[in-house]
């Protein structure tokens, strides 16, 4: 099949997903993007088609994550009242949760034995995927990778995150926004925005406000890191 | 939908794209190791405080990206499967430590949050 047919099967496996969603009330277990990637892989499988084959049509999709980051600024601009008056905590959040999270796993990656290289590619984890792939490609990692490794990081986020906050009696909707982009970037802000439009802004604030730490940080971080061990 | 709100749309894609590219260039232009989009986010921030109002286009276009949001993480979600030898090999430890680190990441956010913005019982500010 053409580029143009996954494209149109992908977008299809959307429509599937989103109405299955809609369907399931919108709870964070029926996640789109596992829901849509199912089918998907399922007839790449069936069809005997490579990935590279696959990824031709994909990237269309994926042409508008930029667009889609820049959109960010109109609910960023619509609450920035909010969102400035929450800037402190924000911030204070965004470093406390970011630095842990690349830490832990950083630690728990190196104790269970992986390997260097898939250290390098799962310490930009947080940040979403094209602004991951581009750390990971100057630090030296395996850029499919850190993708792959992302999507894992932001479903997992998406699916288990707001459940979690729920049960640590987290209520506030610009903490859970927060901590949302913060650990789980676009796929977090993307279930943000279907909890309330001002957990979505806060959670598209953090994300951008954490890619643009990580970047700043991050080389220096990994440098110390492998400097050490 | 009248061709005035076409071209409004038009224009509103325009303009996202146009903040992007903008957002590109000013990182290749100065080395800062910030990711072009996330540039690009902030000079659409500076031109609506700059403006003074969101042209309804714009409010619309965003809404309409913002909620498909999940539908450009699908292609990254499918080239999950060109990696699974790779997740397989270090796959244990990956998992574990994604899954983990992410929920404890997440956890800390929100509980810095809540207490730094809590001056009568956190006592943060």
């Amino acid at each position: 099949m053409s580029a143009v047919t996954w494209l149109l099967v992908t977008l299809a496996a959307y429509m599937g997903a989103i109405g299955v969603a809609r369907r399931a009330g919108n709870h964070p277990l029926a996640n789109p993007v596992l829901l849509a990637a199912v089918p998907v892989v399922a007839l790449m499988l069936a069809t005997g088609t490579s990935h590279a084959t696959y990824a031709h049509g994909g990237a269309w999709l994926l042409v508008f994550l930029g667009p889609a980051t820049v959109a960010l600024a109109v609910p960023l601009y619509r609450h920035w009242p909010q969102v400035r008056a929450a800037g402190g905590p924000l911030f204070l959040a965004i470093g406390a949760g970011s630095l842990t999270a690349v830490g832990c796993a950083l630690a728990l990656a190196w104790g269970l034995g992986a390997a260097p290289n898939t250290l390098v590619s799962l310490a930009p984890k947080s940040v979403t995927t094209p602004i991951a792939m581009g750390i990971a490609e100057t630090s030296a990692g395996l850029p499919s990778l850190a993708a792959a490794i992302v999507i894992v990081t932001g479903v997992v986020g998406a699916v288990i995150g707001p459940w979690m906050l729920t049960r640590l009696g987290i209520q506030d909707p610009r903490a859970r926004g927060a901590a949302l982009g913060t650990a789980a970037h676009g796929i977090g802000t993307a279930r943000a925005f279907q909890e309330s439009a001002e957990t979505g802004t806060f959670s598209g604030a953090a994300m951008g406000i954490n890619g643009i730490v990580t970047a700043l940080v991050l080389p220096v971080l990994l440098i110390w890191i492998f400097a050490v061990t | 939908m009248t061709l005035k709100r076409a071209a409004a749309l038009a224009a509103a894609a325009g303009g996202l794209v146009l903040a992007q590219v903008a957002g590109m260039a000013v990182v290749a232009a100065t080395g800062l190791p910030i990711p072009g989009a996330v540039a690009g986010l902030l000079l659409m921030l500076a031109a609506l405080a700059a403006w003074g109002r969101i042209p309804l286009a714009l409010s619309d276009l965003a809404a309409l990206l913002l909620r498909h949001l999940n539908l450009f993480f699908v292609p990254a979600g499918v080239g999950l499967m060109a990696h699974l030898d790779l997740l397989a090999r270090d796959g244990a430890a990956l998992i574990i430590a994604i899954g983990v680190s992410t929920l404890v990441g997440m956890a800390v956010a929100a509980a810095v949050f809540v207490w730094a913005s809590n001056p009568v019982s956190g006592g943060g500010r």
